[in-house]
């Protein structure tokens, strides 16, 4: 899933300030899962803009509400007629959600009241790893259920490199070596040789560096009057 | 200057320090009652602030004592995390304490209480612009 961070509340009050009517919008899907973005937090983050307004005197009307996803047209247009009534939409989704919603509603301003972080899972509660990068062209198959492009902090596509040590890598105490988690899986599961095995270079076109993606579905796209 | 008078909530759990609470008679603090310390969340603590509070005290049960195993935990990591938020804020993290006090021992939750409050009291009235 997508996981975020709250921005900074200076931040969120610099950005906020110039405006009288706000709308906090969380997001019910994967950063309320994350315990950044849902309705929980879309609550305490207009409590927080309602304190500091009330210290610096700038008079503020706020409401704090939520939508199941603000990535998708439909749950937008549930609250569409209701979110015109204010001068900002402080969206507590992901970018993805928030260029949503500024596309769906576009005579409205709206800000985003969060860090996208990246793709990934709950390690346990109250930690969140990334493990996949949206490259374009998986090679999980190739590494045997881990993200060489993500875990390696080289995204090797053939490692470990000379700075793996004690499954540790050389760009921080703290990272694991993706190419000894790959290393310890294939030991785990009795197929070492597998290690032998060279990835080709791989094709990095489908990748971020191109501009935005886009993928087009003819046999599932509606046409009209259908 | 007449002596500023603070209006303080203390947010208890109800299985330790608001049974606690009930039978004290403290001016200038009100007593809520949550079902436990893990029940508590952020917005409790910054909503009470909204809504007239120059200080808050979360209590809950003793270490290891918790009916619930460890909502009293959770209680004391959500008041650091809105203590961050209080400082941000320019409010100041020492409007907001933590204590744990049993069933029992009213005569703790009276000092605990007290104490805060008379550091309200030094403190005055919240004033001031977010730090920026
Ligand atoms: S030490 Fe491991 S994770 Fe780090 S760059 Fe080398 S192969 Fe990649």
């Amino acid at each position: 899933m997508i996981i975020g961070e709250r921005k900074p509340l200076e931040e969120v009050f610099n950005r906020t300030d110039s405006f009288k009517k706000i709308c906090v919008l969380g997001c019910e899907t994967c950063v309320a899962v994350c315990l950044a973005g849902g309705d929980k937090e879309a609550q305490e983050t207009a409590e927080a803009i309602k304190m500091h307004r009330e210290q610096t005197n700038n008079p503020v009307e706020i409401k704090a509400s939520s939508i199941q996803r603000q990535c998708e047209y439909e749950f937008i247009d549930e609250v569409m007629e209701e979110l015109k009534e204010y001068d900002v939409i402080l969206s507590l989704a992901c970018g993805v959600g928030v260029q949503t919603m500024a596309t769906k509603v576009p005579e409205m301003f709206i800000l985003p009241g969060l860090n996208t972080s990246f793709l990934g899972y709950p390690l346990e509660q109250g930690v969140w790893m990334e493990n996949c990068k949206a490259c374009g062209d998986c090679v999980l198959d190739r590494t045997y259920g881990i993200c060489p492009v993500t875990r390696c902090s080289k995204s090797m596509m053939n490692g470990p490199c000379g700075g793996s040590s004690e499954g540790i890598c050389e760009v921080s105490k703290d990272t694991e070596c993706g190419w000894a988690l790959i290393y310890d899986r294939l030991k785990a599961l009795g197929k070492l040789e597998y290690m032998d095995e060279i990835i080709p270079p791989k094709n990095w076109s489908t990748s971020f560096h191109g501009g935005p993606r886009k993928i087009v579905r003819e046999d599932v796209k509606i046409v009209r009057g259908e | 200057m007449a002596e500023h008078s603070p209006s303080m909530v203390t947010l208890c759990c109800e299985n330790s320090a608001f049974l606690a609470a009930e039978k004290t008679n403290l001016p200038g603090v009100k007593a809520v009652k949550i079902p436990c310390g893990a029940q508590l969340e952020h917005v409790h603590i910054l909503r009470a602030f909204n809504q007239g509070a120059e200080g808050v005290m979360v209590l809950a049960c003793l270490k290891e004592n918790c009916k619930h195993s460890f909502g009293n935990d959770r209680a004391e990591k959500k008041v650091a995390y809105v203590k961050g938020l209080l400082k941000d804020m320019g409010v100041g993290e020492d409007r907001l304490a933590y204590a744990p006090v049993a069933a029992n021992n009213e005569i703790k939750y009276t000092q605990a209480v007290k104490e805060m409050y008379e550091k309200l009291k030094e403190m005055g009235p919240i004033e001031g612009k977010v730090k920026k």
